[in-house]
């Protein structure tokens, strides 16, 4: 619907409205429906003042600013009036993306920066008055003297920021990358990529991960709101050669209606209001038209790629080629609860997020990539059967080691009953001794219902902390939970903070959007 | 003036609030939609519609101009829409004017719709550049830009072709000052999509072209490779509706060192309450420069009283200079006036205009147009002029 569609609309319904006017009279309120970013969940405050002085809600629904895009442009008209990510270049990229926008405004700002511990800034020379370049990024990896998290870039918008970065400034050709620079620039992005020692599927998460266990690496690299607002004393530091800021749009779409319009306009008069500028910098650290900017110039913007093959090969070079490949132990539960519902075919569905058909578009990234190694154990009361692929890089070998996962899939069979932590211990068992500084290792647990069997949560603490002292690797081995119909989330927390992985419910979203979504932490 | 890039299509004012008023707003704009309200006096007068570019919406939306209008019996409605495609929109002879902010644009409106009864010019703006101080200098240094006696700049357009084509970075010629590794570049709004960078593109093929006119396809061809790097190498434009001159004001030198604005845009937020401009920040004239000329086809009588209204009232001229746009007109002085009072340097007296470069003809610059807009959604595999060594500009140099 066009706006002079939707006027006419809109005027049609308000003039069938006129009759029943007297029935109106308290405060209109309305709502807008945002296809969001977890980033913006600190707004809450300024967003709960906004309902009360505008009668606006906006109702949000979170995703990762790529799976955002690809809800977006996938076909269907979307379910959303407005999205409000971090930024929307990569959404601009898209011809279907550009058309959906109707109108954007950007509300704050925040670049993506290095937050390192000042021990190691001091070891290397670094400074807010002498960052560093990317060079001198990947030259401290290399040397061994930088290890770093970043969230994933085909996840995350601060980790897809992150790697636009490294590879514009390291292609040095002082403008836009293009898809012929990339193949120059791969060595040095695989240098970048060796120092990654902390993978998260979004910033708020990796700041969390990182705060509670320093140990992870000396430094993330994350939003400098984000940074700020940690108080770890960190140095947080903007690589000389550039970074990019994030605009954080609230757009509305083409195919919101009048009343979303309407509502859409109320809510950006709000958030545009110097008090509210004001106090969005105070809250979040991020810039805003109430903060000046530097007057001197010591960190530069980088431009952003205008073509989407761009980035897309730079995003395909990245998973296939440069990061550290995923080790990852998937434990799934296949007892007789299962049977239930809709609940195996869930789970198929759900499987094919990393083994089904590579799409060519905004997915595609998310399926399990070459030289990564996956272990699917099924598991009840006892363990039903078991396989580990390694993903071979020449395509008829990919494609056998799909084929290798989904007939194997595909025989799960609901039945027997649960044993969750007996699983666990099998996953980290086979998980830890191939853990190293050359991969990035997890396990993952998916299961439908409580403990049933075999160890209890209390027995599993004990043998965690025993394991852990004799393969010290293991705390660098994170177990992830998937929460699904009847699972004890409770439980599935204490497990996965015991082991510094994080729990995802399965109960309102899809399952395979939870995979989706589980695969960034990868 | 401000100018938007993103925004689609005119918002109507804000009906949030009583129901009545809502459907007596809609009602107004139902039948402006539908074509009924011609002749019939709604509210402030004859309904009068028109079709403009965007950077004109805040200037028409302006209470003190609509109450001008009315003054005179005309309600004027107005909703924007990229100059360049006017021609392209169902229905626009149904309007009582469309008001392009390219010349060429207009003519081409004639050309392609009938029913054209006359064609005005009532004010136009020059193109600038929001740049820094501390910019300027550096080019300065580097033969590209010279300081008036009155501190007021220009950049010279022929020398900073002449920096991007040898790919001259910052931190080569800035001695220490802006050590950006960035490539001597102007940011502009997005090519495919605004009218003040077909400005910039007219202005640059007019410069590269040895100060004339870009007359046939096959001389456009020559140049495109360097007129194509001017836009493709900027990288991803139009983040938000604040454009690129927002992340000037916003985000400083780091960020946007020089952008293509309309002049009227800095002036605008010079005058403003609450101004951005911050110490340091300036405008700088261009050498040659370029006129956007604001050009109205008028389909109506009514059509013809607004631009009749435009050229000879004198507040309306006045109010057009606080919008940033220099009238023609009768009244053409206030805009110098203006200046004068508020003591602003960096806009050249209309009087001493000199070195006006010319767009190309609407299907050269369509040309050129289309040609670079393609290179956004080259194939994979496919390479852009701009990269492609064999085409490197600093070879065309001494064409």
């Amino acid at each position: 619907m066009n706006r002079a569609q939707r006027i006419i609309a809109a005027g049609a319904a308000a003039l069938l409205a006129f009759g029943g006017l007297a029935a109106c009279t308290g405060g209109p309120e309305h709502t807008l429906r945002v296809l969001a970013g977890s980033e913006v969940e600190d707004m809450a405050p300024i967003l709960h003042d906004l309902e009360k002085s505008t009668g606006v809600r906006l109702e949000f629904e979170y995703m990762g600013t790529l799976d955002g895009t690809e809800a977006l442009v996938g076909g269907a008209d979307p379910a959303w009036d407005a999205t409000w990510f971090p930024s929307n270049r990569y959404l601009s990229l898209f011809p279907e993306g550009q058309e959906l926008i109707d109108e954007a405004t950007s509300i704050m700002r925040s670049p993506v920066v290095l937050g390192i511990k000042p021990e190691v800034s001091a070891a290397l020379g670094w400074s807010s008055d002498a960052p560093p370049s990317w060079q001198d990024v990947v030259s401290a990896i290399e040397a061994d003297e930088l290890s770093y998290g970043m969230t994933s870039p085909v996840a995350s918008n601060s980790g897809f920021t992150t790697l636009v970065q490294a590879a514009t400034a390291l292609a040095g050709t002082g403008t836009v990358l293009t898809e012929d620079d990339i193949d120059a620039v791969t060595p040095l992005l695989e240098g970048f990529a060796s120092g990654q020692s902390l993978a998260s599927g979004s910033s708020g998460w990796l700041a969390e991960r990182f705060a509670e266990d320093p140990g992870a690496a000396d430094a993330v690299f994350n939003y400098e709101s984000v940074l700020t607002g940690l108080e770890l004393g960190l140095d947080i530091l903007a690589p000389s050669d550039g970074s990019i800021t994030s605009d954080y749009p609230l757009t509305l779409l083409t195919t919101a209606d009048a009343e979303a319009a309407e509502a859409y306009d109320a809510a950006v008069d709000y958030l545009m209001d110097d008090v509210v500028q004001k106090r969005i910098s105070d809250l979040t650290h991020r810039r805003t038209n109430a903060t000046a900017p530097a007057d001197a110039a010591t960190s530069f913007e980088l431009p952003f790629p205008a073509q989407l093959q761009t980035v897309q090969q730079l995003l395909r070079t990245w998973v296939s080629t440069a990061r550290k490949p995923a080790q990852m132990v998937f434990a799934i539960d296949t007892s007789g609860s299962m049977s239930q519902g809709e609940r195996m075919d869930d789970l198929h569905e759900a499987l094919r997020v990393l083994s089904g058909e590579p799409a060519t578009d905004a997915g595609g990234f998310l399926t399990l990539q070459p030289r990564e190694r996956i272990t699917y154990l099924e598991f009840a009361d006892v363990m039903k059967s078991q396989i580990t692929v390694e993903i071979p890089v020449d395509p008829s070998g990919y494609a056998a080691a799909m084929d290798e996962i989904n007939d194997r899939v595909d025989r799960y069979h609901p039945g027997g009953g649960t044993a969750i932590y007996d699983a666990v211990e099998t996953a980290l068992r086979q998980a830890v001794p191939e853990a190293g500084d050359d991969s990035i290792s997890s396990v993952v647990l998916f299961s439908d219902g409580a403990n049933g069997s075999g160890a209890d949560l209390d027995d599993f603490t004990a043998w965690y902390e025993d394991f852990v002292e004799s393969s010290p690797d293991a705390a660098r081995v994170p177990v992830h939970a998937i929460v699904f119909a009847e699972a004890d989330a409770d439980e599935m927390r204490a497990l996965t903070e015991l082991t510094g992985g994080r729990t995802f419910i399965a109960a309102e979203a899809s399952l395979a959007s939870v995979f989706r979504e589980i695969r960034g932490y990868l | 003036m401000a100018e938007q890039t993103t925004r689609k299509k005119i918002r109507t004012p804000h009906i949030v609030g009583i129901a009545i008023l809502a459907v007596g707003i809609l009602a107004v704009v139902l039948i402006q939609l539908l074509g009924l309200g011609r002749g019939s006096a709604p509210r402030g007068g004859s309904l009068v519609t028109g079709v403009v570019g965007s950077e004109k919406v805040a200037f028409f939306e302006d209470p003190r101009v609509r109450e001008i209008f009315a003054d005179h019996g005309l309600d004027v409605e107005v909703r924007s829409s990229g100059s360049w495609r006017m021609a392209e929109l169902e229905g626009i002879g149904e309007n009582d004017f469309a008001f392009p902010a390219s010349e060429v644009a207009a003519q081409h409106l004639r050309s392609e719709v009938p029913g054209s009864t006359g064609v005005y010019q009532p004010f136009f703006s020059p193109m600038a550049i929001a740049t820094f101080e501390p910019i300027m200098r550096i080019l300065e240094a580097a033969g590209a830009a010279r300081q008036d006696e009155d501190r007021a700049w220009t950049l010279d357009v022929d020398a900073y072709l002449a920096l991007v084509a040898d790919d001259t970075r910052w931190n080569e010629i800035s001695q220490g000052e802006y050590d950006s590794p960035r490539s001597v570049m102007i940011t502009s709004t997005d090519i495919r999509s605004s009218n003040s960078a077909g400005q910039y593109l007219a202005l640059a093929a007019y410069v590269a072209n040895e100060s004339s006119v870009v007359t046939s396809r096959e001389r456009a061809d020559e140049l495109l490779p360097r007129l194509t790097r001017l836009f493709l190498a900027q990288g991803y434009s139009g983040a938000s509706s604040a454009g690129p001159f927002g992340d000037y004001l916003s985000q400083g030198i780091s960020a946007v060192p020089m952008v293509m604005i309309y002049e009227g845009q800095f002036l605008e937020e010079q005058l403003a309450e609450r101004s951005r401009i911050r110490p340091g920040m300036v405008i700088a004239s261009l050498a040659p420069t370029i006129f956007s000329k604001h050009t109205a086809v008028t389909y109506s009588d009514n059509g013809a009283a607004v631009m009749e209204l435009l050229e000879n009232d004198e507040d309306l001229a006045r109010l057009l200079a606080e919008h940033g746009f220099r009238p023609t007109g009768t009244h053409a002085a206030v805009f110098d006036e203006l200046i004068a009072e508020e003591d602003l340097t960096g806009y050249v007296d209309t009087a001493t205009m000199v070195g006006v470069a010319q767009e190309p003809s609407y299907e050269v610059m369509d040309y050129l147009l289309t040609t670079i807009g393609a290179q956004y959604d080259v194939a994979a595999g496919g390479s852009v002029p701009a990269d492609d060594d064999t085409a490197a500009p600093a070879t065309e140099e001494d064409e």
